[in-house]
């Protein structure tokens, strides 16, 4: 099991130094050269040079890349082109609030979906099912920006909920009420993939041969849906679930953008629009990182958790 | 053989379970497909009753129907169908689940998928004490070990912390024995029990079936396709085919004559069998597909003897000598073999 | 949608395809949108690029079926426009996803060592979030076309690696791969003439398929303002450009976001419906 691990988070540490160097290509290809940008437009060119030398521009490209790594690992990723601000410091700035999004959308979005899907599959073809069905196709065709503009307008002429920003932390009034647009627009995202998952897995789990056991032995259909259909299709659906994390993550950018949400999907967005290349390649590697690392540790919780998975390495 | 040995008092005890004319269709997307058709059978306390047939002759529906256990597409009807002197049909879902693990109980062909694989051996063993019987964990726990010992399996003190996978196939299946008989079922339903497992394995665990049943005076419905485990096992025995029964009798009487070209070809695919001189007669063909199903009789396709009068006419299964019956229109098979040639 | 199993074009799959209501709804609407893109200039007389700032933002009229933006112009011309854009988008990025993963699927069937590898990375791949490709692609080429493309191929490219290897394998384990290896023939005639001649059905299928997801990521980077800068008629921007008036010419986003959703549920209904009866099919 141990070697499975390692082998998978090899694999990760790979992805994670492409995406490294992709960031790092981002600030090699860029049209701006980062010395003339920190010179400022009176810079001579003597101060420009000696701003390369010190830099290390002038060095290897190779060398330039262990550097960059080096520095990433540190925390250092530069500063922004635009306002000076530490690169490191405002995506941690940012980090909180899109954890916070997140968050906000799976508590209520992961609980629904799985009643959903539990209800689908107990009733394949009923309204339910049908239900589930409709929804989740919609749901990974519809634009989430349209979902995030449409909330908007039902929020403006409504007067219900603030559209726009972070209205402080979750636990104060003001921080529920602007999360709640956000939050639900995010979450709609997961609903149809989820509800639909489970509703595959548990309907698989229900044909399965020990349930039909559990019948037989004299169990009641609720304890045969829960104690043994349900309890062996969750792991396969928590992994599902984690995966979604990727798509989550990708709404997140969108619905960040549209309620001017402080994340870091926003500041990725914004500094690529405004040619802030440094902030830009920050914000990716961070978004890219978490997502990696999210995977890895579903991928060690489904090990641990699984009796079966222990016994086959 | 082991009828030889039955007491007098169990042939004359009324029926623990009687089936009368069951039929058992599933709703399909490409039509209705009949699965069983006017099945009768019945069977007494403490006796083994073998159903034999290949695979698509309906034998596991049967299994399934007596257990309530069909899916929602499949749709029951039946004339009789009585455990116990209690009408089945007319038994709430309630009382038929207090039935189920309690009075008859169930060993399903497949050990490695059968029991769940995410929770430990004596868990689930504890879970089927518990359903039927309100006793706190600890005793639940003793008595699971218990039954784990009665099946010979090494150890079980350790074994009830296992998980399925952690046991090889012959194991799981004395687990699921366990299992099935811990609460003393008066009726136990074998679906082809040892089908999965080593050849080494199946006779231990006939033995063990055939042991258990006896010493809890449990009567087993024992489903398969097997005769040599038909012979080993059982008292009669009821041929099935297409859905339909075509034959049944007492295991002895069956192989000494079996009165179904059938049945016949079934015995000459038993290689013990072949040695004792019978005829060799391979089945040709495959089980037809049940939704077009042959006119006449449904085996005449396949028949050696079959004629004209097979192919138009539907043969009944009606009673020959012998408390014994076969639908076949030339049985006794041997007085028709004598007058044609 | 992973390990999911479009079987190609069986005639069976087809018949009952054709029997079901939504599919043949799906298609009339995709082809009739398809028709109006492409014979867009003939459809309308209207420019989809000069503006009259006197006529900005009217509602919906005789002349105006679908108002104006806020340009002036017609809205029902930018649409039409737009969807010819982002339709072209979707078909050079998927065109593009589909040679890079054909090739990787094809490769890890055909070379069994290379298998592992490619195909944890393709798993990565899989569920890596696919606005981080046109994050990622905007921010080194610039937001444009090319980095549009690449993006959209990226992130259609592991699905489409999947489905590759899984054709490919059963191909390979058919007998004239044998014997076109032992009559000698080098590996390219072998991944060419026999794999990819004999594995290309379903390819095409879950291609076809995946230019559902291809359309909305472009539709959603160009409403970003990663994707094709204004005045470039393209949908997903002429949804972002009447955000900016949403309170008073709501029609501007919501049209342009209706026809996004329209043309990639019919993509994803049509997905579902074959993937219904090729499963209906295999058991």
């Amino acid at each position: 099991m141990i070697a499975r691990l390692l082998r998978r988070a090899g694999i990760s540490l790979i992805v994670l130094a492409g995406v490294l160097l992709i960031g790092f290509l981002m600030l090699q290809v860029i049209p701006a050269d980062p010395a003339v940008a920190i010179a400022g437009p009176q810079g001579t060119d003597d101060e420009i040079e000696a701003i390369r030398r010190h830099l290390g521009l002038d060095q290897p490209i190779l060398l330039q890349f262990v550097w960059y790594i080096s520095r990433v690992v540190t925390g250092d990723m530069g500063q922004s082109v635009i306002n000076n601000a530490s690169v490191s410091a405002e995506l941690l700035r940012a980090a909180g609030p899109t954890i916070e999004l997140m968050c906000a959308a799976m508590i209520w979005a992961v609980p629904t979906a799985l009643a959903l899907g539990i209800l689908a599959a107990l009733r394949r073809g009923g309204i339910v099912d049908r239900l589930v069905m409709a929804v989740s196709v919609m749901g990974v065709s519809v634009p989430v920006f349209w979902v995030g503009l449409l909330m908007i307008q039902f929020a403006a002429r409504t007067r219900a909920f603030p559209i726009q920003g972070r209205g402080g932390p979750l636990w104060t009034a003001e921080g529920l009420s602007h999360i709640l647009l956000p939050a639900t627009a995010l979450g709609l995202i997961l609903v149809g993939p989820v509800a639909r998952m489970t509703r595959t897995t548990l309907s698989d789990a229900l044909h399965a041969d020990h349930v039909r056991t559990a019948r037989a032995k004299g169990a009641s259909e609720l304890r045969v849906v829960l104690n043994h259909a349900l309890r062996t299709a969750l792991l396969p659906i928590i992994t599902l679930v984690g995966l979604q994390v990727g798509t989550l993550m990708g709404g997140a950018v969108v619905t960040e953008t549209i309620f001017s949400w402080p994340g870091v999907g926003r500041l990725a967005v914004g500094s690529i629009i405004t040619g802030d290349y440094p902030m830009a390649q920050g914000a990716i590697i961070f978004l890219a990182s978490a997502f990696i690392l999210v995977n890895i540790t579903v991928d060690v919780l489904n090990e641990l958790a699984d009796p079966r998975i222990g016994s086959r390495s | 053989m082991k009828h030889m040995t039955l007491p007098d008092s169990v042939m004359t005890a009324p029926p623990l379970l009687t089936v009368e004319n069951l039929s058992v269709t599933f709703r399909t997307d490409s039509g209705p497909l009949p699965a069983l058709d006017g099945i009768s059978l019945s069977i007494r306390p403490g006796e083994t009753v073998a159903v034999v047939g290949e695979s698509g002759s309906g034998k596991s529906v049967l299994s399934l129907a007596v257990m309530g256990l069909l899916p929602p597409t499949a749709e029951l009807t039946a004339s009789g169908l009585i455990f116990d002197g209690e009408d089945l049909q007319a038994m709430s879902k309630r009382t038929r689940r207090d039935l189920r693990g309690r009075d008859m109980a169930m060993i399903f062909q497949e050990p490695s998928t059968a029991l769940n694989p995410v929770q430990r051996i004596g868990d689930q063993l504890i879970e089927a004490i518990r359903l039927h019987e309100d006793i706190p964990t600890p005793k639940a726990r003793a008595r699971a070990i218990e039954a784990l010992a009665a099946t010979g399996i090494p150890s079980p003190e350790l074994r009830v912390r296992a998980y399925p996978h952690e046991l090889s196939g012959g194991m799981r299946q004395r687990a699921l024995i366990a299992m099935a008989l811990i609460h003393r079922p008066r009726l136990l339903i074998a679906d082809e029990p040892t089908t999965a497992l080593d050849v080494t394995v199946q006779a231990q665990i006939l033995d063990l079936i055939r042991d258990l049943a006896r010493d809890n005076g449990t009567a087993t419905l024992f489903i398969t396709h097997d005769m040599g485990v038909v012979a080993e096992m059982a008292d009669r025995v009821a041929v099935l085919y297409a859905g339909r029964m075509v034959e049944t009798a007492s295991a002895s009487d069956l192989f000494e004559s079996p009165e179904h070209p059938y049945t016949l070809g079934l015995l000459g695919s038993m290689p013990q069998l072949n040695q004792r001189g019978a005829a060799m007669l391979p089945i040709a063909g495959t089980v037809p597909d049940l939704r077009q199903m042959p006119p006449g009789c449904h085996f005449h396709p396949r028949c050696p003897f079959a004629d004209h009068r097979c192919a138009t006419q539907r043969p009944d299964l009606r009673p020959l000598a012998g408390n014994r019956r076969s639908a076949c229109h030339y049985a006794p098979l041997l007085e028709t073999l004598e007058t044609r040639a | 949608m992973t390990d999911a199993t479009y079987t190609g074009s069986g005639s069976r799959t087809w018949r009952r395809l054709r029997r079901n209501p939504m599919v043949t709804i799906a298609l009339g609407v995709l082809i009739l949108i398809a028709l109006a893109a492409i014979f867009a200039p003939w459809l309308t007389s209207f420019d989809p690029y000069e503006t009259a700032l006197r006529q900005r933002l009217k509602p919906p009229s005789a002349e105006h079926l679908l108002g104006t933006d806020s340009q002036g112009r017609d809205l029902l011309t930018r649409l039409l426009y737009g969807a010819r854009t982002t339709l072209l988008i979707g078909c050079a990025g998927t065109a593009f996803g589909a040679l890079l993963g054909g090739a990787i699927g094809l490769c890890a069937a055909f070379y069994r060592r290379l298998d592992g590898v490619f195909m944890r990375v393709i798993d990565v791949f899989l569920s890596f979030p696919s606005i981080l490709f046109g994050l990622s692609l905007a921010a080194i080429l610039g937001p444009g076309l090319d980095s549009l493309i690449i993006a959209v191929g990226l992130s259609v490219m592991p699905g489409i690696a999947r489905i590759s290897r899984g054709a490919a394998l059963s191909v390979m384990a058919q007998d004239y791969m044998d014997s076109g290896r032992s009559i000698g023939l080098p590996d390219r005639s072998l991944l060419g003439r026999y794999l990819l001649a004999n594995a290309y059905p379903p390819i095409l299928t879950y291609t076809t398929l995946a230019f559902g997801d291809a359309v909305l990521l472009a539709a959603t980077l160009g409403f970003l303002g990663l994707g094709l800068q204004p005045p470039t008629a393209e949908l997903g921007s002429i949804a972002a450009e009447g955000r900016s008036f949403l309170f008073i010419a709501p029609h501007v986003s919501t049209a342009a976001s209706i026809l996004i959703f329209v043309i990639v549920l019919s993509f994803n209904l049509l997905g579902d419906a074959l993937r219904d009866a090729g499963d209906r099919r295999a058991s």
